[in-house]
């Protein structure tokens, strides 16, 4: 498992480069606007960089399922096919090398804007600004209740949902490349495909809430998220990947 | 080694070695290639070549020592005979072409008396 | 027996690209995969090799119903370059020594180098000849049971053929079997035990060469015409 995770993870090397290029461009121009005190191009790092990460939340996000597409579009899918490992394996080493992506990252971009912040409050205001600027986060958690459990609880709705986008991109992609062999359209079936099971989990998801009780339970802290959303999410993340799977080993030519 | 396409490898490999034998390329008692040198050398598969030294094994050619290999049989007399053996096919051989075309003994070998060789004929 | 296929199906759309294809292969010979393009040779190997997935009929393995497991003891390779982009020469031989027990890393080294292939080179940029003779020499330096060798000597000069036919027949033994598609008749015609002829997916004849070549003194190339 490790080893296919490591060229997994390989796969997704240019990206994770480019996305930290461009994180380092965006820096130097807003260091450059402070040290240099020139507004425009601070304010003009910044919107590039607001911009930027939305653009890189939403590619990092899906970029599993676009790799998964572009090994079965390609012969380069007999690097995996041959190998004597089980689909479990393969599309687990996929999904893992992603979630890793994603924490590599979000986890450097974050670190490295909070520091600039952080650095940049230091230099205009001084030590008592940066200071000031800390307490006044912490007095705004307090006042508006928000707990640490909350974060937890954050990050754990985020996972459930990401990882709903991946397995239901893995089946979409696999259903279209089965249904359509060596066909160019195999990369739009899968889009629509994505859509209509999002669609199809959507309705069984406002089922589910019609049943008395379901909907009214309490929810996790701050968190529009409760224990049957949760319980939800989680059963139909392993159908997706067991049908998806079942569906490689069974029907699936590369 | 250039094959004759409509009859059987493991013959024509057998007639190369004994080719060989004859000239004395491969000497009495010498060690014989092993099976994969074998198949490698004639671009042969290895049950052709495990066929190539049973059968040069059932004639005398060679023998098998287990476990050290393949050699070439250690009797001066095989190597004459398998020379005598060798010319006489050839004659075989030619003398039935050569009357196949009208030839008679005598005009044959009139006609080899004759026969000069490329080259002999600058001198 | 090796490998037993019980009326192999595959269809591509309405066409059937393996159909009803029933063959068996023997452990310690090796098979010529004969017959012309479209005829079902590829895709007979990759089903074998688990690629594809049949429509219909089975694949036993040494008795049992082929699967991934089986893939560590099978060695194919594909008429296409498959190497990732993004690796080079060492690479290639560091993937093969991951994922296969039986990959013989120094016996790589050796058969690269000898074909003028380093280490630091990237597949990428490797022109045709180069990529093939690198694909030959990942496949070749495992120890597998079955070997499923798709056009080898296609797109590679003369000489460097007669090298590979030389590691071919130093690997080939009792203990494993190579089946070999090609259309050059010439090249594989002494080595080859068995020419296993496809039209149309299905079987149209397996014949023993040797055998044929004592009975009827037809060589392969006479026998592709009568048969195909």
């Amino acid at each position: 498992m490790g080893k296919l995770i490591k060229y997994e993870f390989r796969k997704q090397r240019t990206s994770r480069v480019a996305i930290f290029i461009a994180l380092a461009v965006t820096l130097a121009g807003f260091w450059t606007g402070i040290l240099f005190d020139n507004n425009e191009i601070m304010s003009l790092s910044i919107i590039i960089m607001s911009m930027g990460a939305v653009f890189v939340l939403i590619y990092v996000g899906i970029e599993g399922i676009l790799v998964f597409n572009r090994d079965l579009r390609t012969k380069q899918s007999y690097m995996l096919w041959m190998l004597p490992k089980s689909i479990w394996e393969i599309l687990g080493a996929k999904f893992i090398s992603a979630f890793l992506q994603m924490l590599i990252v979000f986890g450097i971009s974050c670190a490295a804007v909070g520091v600039s912040v952080a650095g940049a409050v230091l230099t205009i205001g001084g030590l008592a600004d940066l200071v000031r600027m800390g307490q006044k986060m912490s007095r705004t958690f307090v006042e508006g209740g928000i707990q640490w459990t909350d974060f937890v609880y954050i990050a754990f709705g985020v996972f459930l949902a990401w990882t709903l986008v991946i397995m239901t991109g893995f089946l979409a992609v696999i259903l279209a490349r089965t249904v359509l062999v060596k066909s160019k359209f195999a990369g739009g079936l899968a889009v629509i495909l994505f859509f209509a099971i999002n669609f199809a989990i959507e309705r069984i998801y406002d089922l589910m809430n019609k049943i008395p009780g379901i909907a009214s339970s309490a929810n996790f802290g701050a968190v529009d998220l409760n224990i049957w959303d949760v319980v939800f999410y989680i059963v139909v993340c392993l159908a997706l990947f067991g049908a998806s799977g079942l569906l490689a080993e069974k029907k699936l030519s590369v | 080694m250039d094959y004759n396409t409509g009859a059987p490898i493991y013959l024509q490999v057998i007639n190369e070695l004994k080719k060989k034998m004859v000239k004395g390329e491969l000497k009495p008692g010498e060690k014989m290639p092993s099976g994969r040198d074998l198949a490698v050398e004639y671009k042969v598969n290895q049950n052709t070549a495990a066929r190539i030294y049973r059968e040069m094994e059932l004639k005398g050619y060679c023998f098998t020592r287990r476990g050290i290999g393949t050699f070439v049989s250690e009797e001066e007399n095989m190597f004459q005979d398998l020379k005598k053996e060798m010319a006489s096919e050839l004659l075989a051989n030619f003398m039935h072409e050569m009357s196949g075309l009208g030839y008679r003994k005598d005009d044959i070998i009139d006609q080899i008396a004759d026969y000069k060789e490329d080259g002999e004929n600058d001198a | 027996m090796m490998l037993e296929c019980r009326e192999l199906t595959k269809w591509f759309g309405s066409k059937a690209a393996v159909a009803d294809l029933t063959l068996d292969l023997e452990r310690g010979k090796i098979y010529g995969l004969l017959g012309e393009n479209g005829s079902g040779k590829t895709t007979w190997m990759k089903m074998v090799a688990g690629l594809t997935k049949p429509g219909r009929g089975e694949i036993l393995y040494e008795g049992h119903p082929i699967d991934w497991h089986d893939k560590a003891k099978i060695a194919y390779m594909a008429t296409e370059p498959f190497f990732y982009d993004f690796m080079r020469v060492g690479d290639v031989g560091e993937y093969y020594e991951a994922f296969f027990p039986d990959f013989d890393r120094e016996k790589y080294g050796k058969t690269t180098r000898s074909m003028g292939l380093s280490s630091e080179m990237k597949v990428r940029n490797l022109s045709s000849g180069m990529s093939a003779k690198l694909k030959l020499a990942a496949t070749l330096s495992r120890q597998a049971e079955l070997y499923l060798l798709d056009e080898p000597l296609n797109g590679i000069d003369y000489k460097a053929r007669e090298e590979i036919i030389s590691l071919i027949l130093e690997e080939a033994g009792e203990d494993n079997t190579f089946v070999i598609s090609t259309h050059l008749l010439e090249e594989v015609e002494s080595f080859i035990e068995y020419a296993v002829f496809i039209k149309d997916g299905h079987l149209a004849d397996k014949v023993n060469l040797e055998s044929e070549r004592m009975k009827t003194g037809r060589s392969l190339t006479e026998l592709y015409t009568d048969i195909l």
